[in-house]
């Protein structure tokens, strides 16, 4: 009697002490937390709510935080401070391993964002099932929405992991009906002269980008800041490693890059 | 599914091997008329592939349920297992997670309650494999060398108290222990100790698990 009591008691006490979960069946799961799923779609609604001040806005990227914890949450500390930042731009690797906790965490602190956010899909963010916990987290790997006349397009051109070929098909279209927009913003994690690129998908999704006019083409992945002005412009991130980010200010029928390195 | 049936099998053929080699030693005769068998002398006798122990867990990130056996590497200190743990597709939301997982729990030392019941704080650690959920154990063609490190293998590392319990007339078991566990996996405390970001509640989790001990 004396051991059953015992026993219970060490039970009790070690199954509710304050874990997340109290018990994890494997680092495999897929099972996102209710409270976390569909976020893009939030957070588009956030966005088309903004209103901007004055005659430009600035929204900031963010790019391959992996495991980089510590100085993503300094990355957003920053931009909070920033009033001018109206939203923000992650431009995918936001994990290591795909594993839902890595998700989890990703969560747990862009949490502290007062501002809303979107996410594109990253390399690292296909292993184990983390496609699956995308989906269910954020949503659609492909999607694109207005605001103030202009258009941002997120487009998932990873080869490797997905084990497919980009939907160039999807672009070309979603481009082709941005009429409405005086510029248009695209962004994909890996750069057209990226590793997992052939010369023929670079040539593809240059010229889709050339004849639909994009303004400016923006990437992750390399973990390097790159940016070279043209007619469609190319802007690659800095990784979250070096506790850095770009700015982006957007005017009527231009805008302007900045990097920030803290 | 294959892989539950297959754990099932292997627990009843150790259970029934178990049974019938007892019986068939203590049933032997003596050459020498006189001499009675001595417990321990038979104990020696039992093959060093035939466990110790059967075993399954709950939880732990080894399965939802894992399933397997055990040995006493070092009586009362050093417990080694092989285990096979699955998770359904209900609960991964993704495939079905299979594991194959090999533990080592080591006994700081034991402290006795009663006659036949004694607790034993417990540490140890775990080396699992798994390549259902788009793990690969060596990296694919695809990549350049050097692009992605393996997916399938994982560690866990675990302390925890376990309580044992003597049968002193049970025809099949010496004794049970009943064990839990604060544990969590090498990626999460990687993420613990090197972020503040990262606190011990998002990393670590508890297991419940029990041990039978076969007569020998």
């Amino acid at each position: 009697m004396k051991f059953v009591k015992l026993a219970l008691s060490i039970g009790f006490i070690l199954t509710f002490v304050r874990c997340d979960n109290v018990f994890d069946y494997s680092v495999y799961g897929a099972e996102v937390r209710n409270e976390d799923k569909n976020s893009t779609a939030r957070n588009i609604t956030l966005i088309k709510n903004l209103q901007p001040t004055s005659n430009s806005f600035k929204f900031a990227f963010i790019t391959d935080i992996h495991y980089y914890y510590t100085n993503f949450r300094k990355v957003i500390d920053d931009i909070n401070k920033n009033e001018d930042i109206l939203f923000v731009i992650i431009g995918g690797d936001m994990t290591e391993q795909a594993v839902l906790k890595e998700y989890e965490i990703f969560y747990d602190i862009i949490d502290n964002l007062k501002k809303p956010y979107l996410t594109v899909i990253g390399n690292h963010d296909y292993k184990s099932n983390g496609a699956q916990i995308y989906n269910a987290m954020f949503g659609s790997f492909n999607y694109s929405f207005y605001f103030d006349n202009k258009k941002f397009v997120f487009f998932d051109n990873i080869v490797w992991e997905s084990k497919k070929n980009p939907d160039f098909t999807w672009l070309s279209k979603e481009l082709e009906n941005s009429n409405a927009a005086n510029q248009v913003f695209v962004f994909a994690h890996i750069p057209p002269n990226g590793d997992q690129f052939t010369e023929e998908m670079r040539e593809t999704y240059t010229s889709i980008l050339e004849n639909q006019k994009v303004t400016l083409s923006t990437h992750g992945h390399t973990h390097n800041y790159y940016f070279k002005q043209n007619t469609v412009s190319y802007l690659t991130g800095p990784s979250v490693k070096e506790a850095a980010y770009c700015l982006v200010e957007v005017s009527e029928n231009s805008f302007n890059v900045s990097l920030v390195e803290l | 599914m294959k892989l539950k049936k297959i754990c099932f099998v292997i627990v009843v053929v150790i259970l029934c091997y178990q049974k019938y080699s007892a019986q068939n030693i203590s049933n032997k005769k003596s050459i020498y008329k006189d001499e009675l068998p001595i417990i321990s002398d038979l104990k020696n006798k039992k093959p060093w592939y035939v466990p110790d122990y059967v075993k399954t867990q709950f939880a732990g990130n080894i399965g939802l349920f894992s399933f397997g056996v055990g040995y006493e590497v070092i009586d009362k200190v050093w417990f080694s297992e092989l285990l096979f743990g699955f998770v359904p597709e209900s609960i991964t939301k993704a495939k079905p997670v299979h594991l194959v997982t090999f533990k080592n729990s080591f006994s700081l030392t034991t402290k006795n309650i009663s006659k036949t019941l004694s607790f034993s704080p417990i540490v140890g650690f775990t080396t699992t494999l798994e390549t259902n959920n788009n793990s690969f154990i060596t990296v694919p063609d695809i990549y350049p060398s050097g692009y992605y490190i393996t997916n399938a293998v994982h560690f866990t590392l675990f302390g925890g108290v376990s309580f044992h319990k003597n049968f002193t007339n049970d025809a099949l078991l010496d004794g049970v222990n009943i064990y839990f566990e604060l544990g969590t996996v090498e990626t999460y405390l990687w993420y613990l100790i090197t972020s503040k970001e990262v606190g011990l509640k998002d990393v670590f989790s508890t297991a419940i698990g029990i041990n039978f001990h076969i007569k020998s």
